[in-house]
């Protein structure tokens, strides 16, 4: 009994999650929130029909293709006008949208519900660092948690850590709790994206967008700014720290010990 | 066709449990909130140094369902100081907190600037 006990013990995954972009790397990065869960399980729905859809189409070309032979069909076949083929054709391709379309929206309005929030981050997008705003306990309106987030340039960079995607002051978020992000830039357009949370928004001056994250796991997320900004756009990527609410709230009260 | 029509009662069976994944986990993070509320204070009287941190934010208000919410905050930002005007700044200290948590730290900056100059346009 106990032999068997630790023989599935050691079976047990240890796994670790894959939270940044990796070398020659083909498929998503692991989902850390119900969005991005959906999003990759909505893709490889999609990727069903896709395949099902290719092999009929090249079956059908290769069919075609073979059969149009001088020798062996010396007689063309035709046939034209068949209103049912006809009928047929255009009614399955709109009933296979259909049938796309319906989890799609389903996942979309999943997408831009706000759950009500317990913390509130604020991004805005700088030429070229990106600034992080806490302020649900501040006093007064200089009071609140400001830093920039400046990418590690590649001299400074220590053993493991992530070329060009490492930053010197990483955003603190806490793990199973709704968080809304509202996304505003400075000066010109940036995006503020991270694969495995399913975040990317457009940080846009003038305007304050806003989307939400549901952390199901701790962990380092890795994202960088998604719409072309300037000369460094490249380098102003994105880290988000999803830690204990109890962390988190000791990491905040440090913070404003700081101010 | 079968194939297709299960494929499809299993996607829409998926997205479902999504939502309610949400919905479920909204719940559990509600009780998880009230525990952290009710555990923070013993830790307040240990160190009365930091402040008591309960994690609370600008509540979701359904005059701004867009996604776009600089009109949320600049109304909440006139909000305050429509109630600071009326009732006096420390009794809507708790509505301060609600565009502060929303509102971009330089939006604030350049409308109290405009306050203090007296070029705003607002009433209040
Ligand atoms: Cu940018």
């Amino acid at each position: 009994m106990r032999f068997l006990v630790t023989f599935f013990l050691c079976l047990a995954p240890r796994v670790a999650f894959l939270d940044a972009p990796e070398v020659w790397q083909f498929g998503f990065q692991d989902p850390a929130t119900p969005i991005a869960q959906g999003i990759q399980d909505f893709h490889n729905d999609v990727c069903f029909f896709m395949v099902v859809i290719l092999t009929f189409v090249l079956w059908m070309l290769g069919r075609t293709i073979w059969h149009f032979d001088a020798i062996k069909n010396p007689v063309p076949s035709k046939i034209i006008h068949g209103t049912v083929l006809e009928l047929a054709w255009t009614v399955t391709p709109s009933f296979i949208l259909m049938i796309i379309a319906v989890p799609s929206f389903a996942l979309l309005y999943s997408m831009d519900e706000i759950t009500d929030p317990a913390v509130t981050l604020k991004v805005i997008g700088h030429q070229w660092y990106w600034t992080y705003e806490y302020s649900d306990y501040s006093t007064a309106d200089d009071q609140s948690i400001i830093f920039d987030s400046y990418m590690v340039a590649e001299d400074d960079l220590e053993l493991g850590q992530l070329r060009l995607l490492e930053v010197d002051n990483r955003v603190v978020l806490p793990v199973k709790t709704h968080v809304r992000v509202l996304i505003t830039a400075a000066d010109v357009l940036h995006s503020w994206a991270i694969p495995s949370l399913g975040v990317k928004c457009d940080a846009v001056p003038g305007r304050l967008n806003q989307t939400s994250i549901f952390l199901n796991r701790e962990g380092v997320f890795y994202g960088q700014c998604s719409e072309l900004c300037g000369a460094n756009h490249g380098f102003m990527p994105i880290v988000v720290e999803g830690v204990d609410l109890e962390d988190y709230i000791s990491w905040i009260s440090n913070k404003i010990e700081e101010i | 066709m079968l194939i297709l029509l299960t494929r499809f009662f299993k996607l829409s069976l998926s997205h479902s449990l999504i939502y309610n994944t949400i919905q479920k986990q909204n719940e559990e993070e509600q009780v998880e909130e009230e525990q952290v509320a009710a555990e923070e204070e013993p830790e307040q009287e240990e160190e009365a140094s930091s402040e008591d941190i309960v994690v609370k934010t600008t509540p979701f208000d359904p005059r701004f369902p867009q996604q776009n919410q600089a009109k949320h905050c600049y109304t909440r930002y006139n909000e305050y100081h429509k109630c600071a005007a009326e009732k006096g700044e420390e009794e809507c200290a708790s509505m301060a907190r609600l565009y502060r948590s929303i509102c971009p730290g330089e939006w604030v900056e350049k409308w109290n600037e405009e306050r203090d100059n007296g070029t705003w346009p607002g009433r209040y």
